[in-house]
């Protein structure tokens, strides 16, 4: 049974890892809209000019604080991963190499 | 040790927006703003010069009165913008709801790889649990970056909009400038001094105000074209109000996000519940259970309302306000 705590250790902690570069996929998507389309020129300095404020406060920034939201809830469940390495160690003396590294979970 | 490498990078989706290729450029250094300012002053010192003039025989000048204004803070500055990068907005709005898709893609693809790299033997409770849980996510992400990718249509509305206001702003420059050609040139016969103005009178002593009839039409449809652009500025105004109603599905999506269920207070993992999937010991507890209704529950309620929010997303258009501001007559002759 240790064996098989042991690849599932592994994989779990690999997808604790790999849920952060989701977590990161996520602050790209949003700072590639502030920077493409909140932070533009198009609408000048006339009439379409309020556009420019309309959209980074009602698209722009209502859009990140919905990837926010889903950073938050990745969060909750790499936080919940974590403690499933945590608990392999106490409860079988098992423990990937990922979880062995404080280092890797201290990026929260 | 075991590293899951993602299967595409944001780099490939988020690319550089592509702007539009709209060719209509109205240059405020062109030299027709000129000739439109001058023409401008020359029939609003007309109007002064023959109104004073009918007032000295009693009578009164039928023409308009034109506004002294400038050419440029009346057609140019109130207009400008670049449609061709308003554009681009909506290509990256599309670009980043692509993101949004592929964000899904990837993370489903993560979660074949830990069920099935791990020696496909992680099945049972705990493991349906997590899958659906991670699920959600999953199904937000996918469901959001549809929404998203729909959100260009707003953009590409707006554009459309900026286009449609561009080319009427170039139909009435065109009218004003060809009004102002004639007229200058026209006027410039009673412009001289004392002989002007004699003639004037003389001319319309003898056949009356249709001695300068042209004139007066002219000056009239110069009228016309200014106060459309007058109202076209002002239904520009009231259509850039109703631009963010149409952005409130951006705000609706926080609350689609917002439906993830927490898993840190509601934890559906716990090394000894994997022990007892890897050992088949098959148990379910209460509380696995519950989180797997919810997790069912949940993606397909995000699923629905992503699908209403994408269904209801619509371009906006030109306002009857913009659409009804009629270009005057040119020049006669």
């Amino acid at each position: 049974m240790s064996d098989r705590i042991q690849v599932a250790a592994d994989h779990i902690g690999a997808f604790h890892a790999y849920m952060m570069d989701i977590s990161n996929q996520l602050t790209e998507i949003n700072s590639y809209v502030w920077t493409n389309v909140a932070l533009t020129d198009a609408y000048g300095s006339g009439l379409l000019e309020p556009l420019r404020g309309y959209i980074r406060d009602y698209a722009c920034r209502p859009f990140g604080d919905a990837l926010s939201e889903g950073r938050t809830s990745l969060f909750a469940a790499r936080s919940n991963l974590w403690d499933v390495g945590h608990d392999f160690d106490m409860v079988d003396g098992v423990v990937s190499e990922y979880f062995e590294s404080t280092a890797s979970f201290q990026d929260e | 040790m075991v590293t899951y490498t993602i299967p595409t990078e944001m780099s490939s989706v988020l690319t550089t927006p592509v702007e539009g290729e709209i060719e209509l450029e109205i240059d405020k250094n062109d030299g027709k703003f000129d000739t439109l300012n001058e023409a401008i002053e020359t029939v609003t010192g007309f109007y002064s010069d023959a109104q004073s003039v009918a007032g000295k025989v009693g009578i009164e000048f039928p023409g308009p009165q034109v506004q002294q204004t400038s050419a440029v803070e009346l057609f140019i500055e109130p207009f400008s913008g670049d449609w061709n990068q308003i554009i681009a907005c909506g290509d990256a709005v599309k670009k980043a709801g692509l993101g949004l898709q592929t964000v899904a893609e990837n993370l489903l693809l993560g979660m074949g790889q830990l069920f099935a790299s791990s020696g496909g033997e992680w099945e049972g409770e705990t493991a349906v649990s997590f899958n659906l849980h991670m699920g959600i996510h999953v199904a937000t992400l996918q469901g959001a970056g549809m929404v998203v990718s729909q959100g260009k249509l707003i953009f590409d509305g707006i554009s459309e909009v900026a286009q449609f206001i561009a080319g009427l702003v170039v139909e009435l420059i065109d009218t004003a400038l060809d009004l102002a050609v004639w007229l200058i040139e026209k006027i410039a016969v009673y412009g001289r001094p004392w002989i002007g103005w004699a003639k004037f009178v003389a001319d319309v002593i003898q056949d009356g105000w249709a001695a300068i009839q042209g004139i007066i039409d002219a000056m009239t449809s110069l009228y016309d074209t200014i106060t459309a652009v007058f109202d076209l500025h002002d239904a520009v105004k009231e259509w850039v109000e109703t631009i963010p109603a149409s952005l409130a599905v951006f705000e609706d999506l926080i609350a689609v996000f917002e439906q993830i269920p927490d898993l840190a207070s509601t934890p559906l993992l716990t090394a000894a519940a994997i022990r007892n999937d890897l050992e088949d010991v098959g148990q379910s507890s209460q509380d696995v259970i519950d989180a797997r209704r919810e997790a069912e529950q949940k993606a397909e309620d995000a699923q629905n309302r992503l699908d209403e929010l994408a269904n209801g997303i619509e371009k906006p258009g030109v306002s009857d306000d913009i659409e009804n501001i009629e270009v005057p007559e040119g020049a006669e002759g």
